[in-house]
Formats: C-alpha cells, sequence, structure tokens
C-alpha cells in the first residue's frame, strides 16, 4: 500500500483542473477539442455498439456456429451492421412523411440501459450534433415513428430522450377519432394518453399520433409522427378525463439507425 | 492487483460509456480506494470522468468533481476507522451508487443501487482472493 501526505491538496488539485475543464469545455477552443476527442471515439462507439446489436439479432443457427470463430463472428457483425443501415435506410426512403429528402441520418453510438440488449433503453446518443444542424429540441423519427427528442448536444453527439422516457410529453391525438390529448412517456416501454375528454371516443388499437407542437425557433415535432399504439383505455365516469396506455411499434434494443428531423425556420 | 483494479476500471469505462446504466466506473475506483488507499486514484477518477463526461454528453468535469468527492470522503473516513471490509465497500457502494444515479438522473435506481452493491460485493471478493495471494507471494 502506497501512501504520500495529505489528502485534502490532492483533492482540491483535481477539482481544480476538473472546474478548468469545465471551463475551457464552455469556449470554443475548448468545444472544439471536445469535438475532435467525440470525432476519435466515434468509430470505437460505432463498433462497439454494433457488435453487440449484431448479438441482439443472433437467432438463426447458422449465426450461432459462427459464434465459434471470432474472426468470422467479428466480419459478420459489421455486415450485419451494413444490413440494417441499407434496411433504415430503404424503410425510410419509402416513407413519405416525413419526406425523406429533408432528413438527416444518424447512426446510434450509445444505448445505455440496466442490462443491454434485455431491458429498455429511456435513452440513446447518436453520432449528429450541433455542427450537423441539430440543437436541442430537434425530433428524431424512424419512418414515420417518433422516436424521440434531443435533449443535450455538442458538436458531434446528442442525447436524445426516447418518446417513452419518463417526464417526456407531447400534445397527440388519434389518427381515427382525432380524440386530442397529451402523451407522457411512464418509462420501462410505456406512454400514457392522458387529458382526453370523456366525450371523446378512445378505441384498443388505435394509433395515436403528435398534434403538432413545433416552436418559434423550428424545433418540435410536426404533426402525424406515429406515437404508439393503444393497448388498453380507463375511463370512467367519476373522472374528469379518460386516460389510455399507449406501446411504442418502434423497439429501442434494435435501433441503430435514426433519423433527425431538419430544424424548419 | 492493482493491473485487475486498473483493468475492471477500463471496461467499465467503456461498457458505461456506451452500453450500460449501472455505475460501474464509480464501484470500480471505490473499490480501488479501498483496496490500494493510493493517492492515484484521483488521477483515475479525473480522466475516466472526462471520457463519461464526453461519451454521455455531460459537461466536461461534472463526473471528475463527483468522483473527486467521493473518494475524499472515503479518505477522510479512512483515517479514523479501518475501510478493508466488505461491508465498508457496500455500504460506500450503496450511498455514493444513491447520490450518483439521483444526481445524474439515471432511471431506475432503486434496482441499479442493489445490482451495484451485489457487482461491488463480487468485485470485492474477487480482488480479495488476489490481494490474499499477492501477499502470499510477497511473504515467499
Amino acid at each position: 500500500m502506497v501512501r504520500r501526505g495529505s489528502i485534502v491538496p490532492v483533492f482540491f488539485f483535481f477539482i481544480v483542473l476538473a472546474s478548468i475543464s469545465y471551463g475551457l469545455s464552455q469556449t470554443s477552443v475548448g468545444g472544439q477539442t471536445v469535438g475532435i476527442v467525440e470525432l476519435l471515439l466515434a468509430p470505437l462507439q460505432h463498433n462497439l455498439f454494433s457488435a453487440v446489436a449484431a448479438d441482439r439479432n443472433d437467432n438463426s443457427p447458422v449465426q450461432k456456429l459462427q459464434q465459434e470463430n471470432s474472426q468470422l463472428r467479428t466480419q459478420l457483425a459489421h455486415y450485419q451492421q451494413q444490413d440494417k443501415e441499407i434496411q433504415a435506410l430503404r424503410d425510410q426512403f419509402n416513407t413519405q412523411s416525413p419526406p425523406p429528402s429533408t432528413l438527416l441520418p444518424a447512426q446510434v453510438v450509445g444505448l445505455r440501459s440496466f442490462i443491454p440488449g434485455v431491458s429498455l433503453p429511456e435513452q440513446l446518443i447518436i453520432d449528429k450534433g450541433l455542427k450537423e444542424g441539430l440543437r436541442v429540441g430537434s425530433i428524431i423519427v424512424y419512418k414515420n415513428e417518433l422516436v424521440g427528442r434531443v435533449s443535450r448536444s455538442t458538436d458531434h453527439l446528442s442525447l436524445v430522450d426516447l418518446s417513452y422516457k419518463k417526464g417526456f410529453s407531447m400534445t397527440a391525438e388519434t389518427s381515427s377519432s382525432h380524440a386530442l390529448g397529451i402523451s407522457k412517456g411512464q418509462g420501462q416501454g410505456a406512454i400514457l394518453f392522458d387529458n382526453v375528454v370523456l366525450s371523446e371516443t378512445l378505441a384498443g388499437g388505435d394509433v395515436v399520433v403528435t398534434k403538432g407542437s413545433q416552436e418559434l425557433d423550428g424545433t418540435g415535432a410536426p404533426p402525424g409522427l406515429v406515437i404508439g399504439k393503444i393497448i388498453s383505455i380507463d375511463k370512467k365516469a367519476s373522472n374528469l378525463f379518460q386516460t389510455a396506455k399507449v406501446q411504442p411499434l418502434f423497439d429501442s434494443r434494435t435501433l441503430t439507425t435514426v433519423f433527425v428531423l431538419p430544424v424548419t425556420k | 492487483m492493482n493491473k485487475l483494479l486498473v483493468g475492471f476500471l477500463i471496461i467499465s469505462v467503456i461498457a458505461e460509456g456506451i452500453l450500460t446504466s449501472l455505475p460501474l466506473v464509480l464501484i470500480s475506483l471505490i473499490l480501488f480506494t479501498i483496496r490500494t488507499r493510493n493517492h492515484d486514484v484521483f488521477f483515475y477518477a479525473f480522466i475516466s470522468g472526462i471520457f463519461l463526461d464526453i461519451l454521455h454528453v455531460r459537461p466536461i468535469g461534472e463526473t471528475s468533481i463527483f468522483f473527486a468527492i467521493v473518494l475524499l470522503l472515503i479518505f477522510l473516513y479512512e483515517r479514523k476507522f479501518e475501510i478493508s471490509s466488505l461491508l465498508f465497500a457496500l455500504l460506500a457502494t450503496l450511498v455514493s451508487t444513491s447520490f450518483y444515479l439521483l444526481i445524474f438522473q439515471v432511471p431506475g435506481s432503486l434496482i441499479q443501487i442493489i445490482f451495484s452493491v451485489l457487482v461491488a460485493g463480487l468485485i470485492f471478493s474477487l480482488s480479495d482472493m488476489s490481494f490474499i495471494r499477492d501477499k502470499s507471494a510477497e511473504n515467499l
């Protein structure tokens, strides 16, 4: 065991160092340096994440046999990742709303959940940031489904709150009856469609879409993005409002490519 | 043993940065402090904190400051009490991960705190075996 002098000066040295790092990261030069580090780390993040994402889809017997050979497995993971990206791009370009030409594809480089691949993540990190035109409030979609909203952004990375994260809310309506309400994230893949007046009609299986909540600065969701489908309804005559449980249609554990809606001014 | 803990720290930075929301880096820093009582752990805390901040899109330095405060408290406690016990490792992990998950607003905190304590106990026991083996080798 090594013991050296008093602990307090060592502590203050690193506190000052961390504070200087914080101060520098807020300046343009510091921000650029962090941006360079982000760019350097992005391939590592992407490759590691792709390998795990490929593992999650490892179901066929052929793939199970290939696990015995680590080199082949690495190549396989790489090809699978490419396939998924191509598939995601095809799906997106087959979707007419939002118009594919206006979307910015982004790779998922971090998907932190309690048990990776098993428990649902509430946030994801994408490899696009301020330099690519994203900002806090930018909307992330997959096909015509609302995936989430950017909550923090640096030069080349952004943190996205998924649509079912606790604290995430947005005005919404059902696509068939146009019943108006608020979609509120409940965590663990659940959304509550709340504040729907009793006179409105809700039905199981109905699709809930965004009502449109664009801000003056151009951020926010356009109308018509799919939030999820209604799986159960809670309607009591004694309550002021009725509510419904909504399930998102996308599987956040397998997302590798998502799309950013441009900020319109 | 130092190599084992540094190895665990590096793996923790990568895993916590990309895959899991468990505070693995904090756990490894606590165990590193308990095992080695070396002030170098502040350096590891600073570097791993910076990397975590970059990977988690947080303001740079935030995590390092939190780690440094936790380590300072452990070192101050160590002056008066014995810290090389499983009970202390578990308690320190319980308290610090609770604050960590609360401050950095990680969802599903309760189950993660329990899991973190279990992981800390496991790693502490493993490092215990390694520590005893190192001591035996030194005596020989």
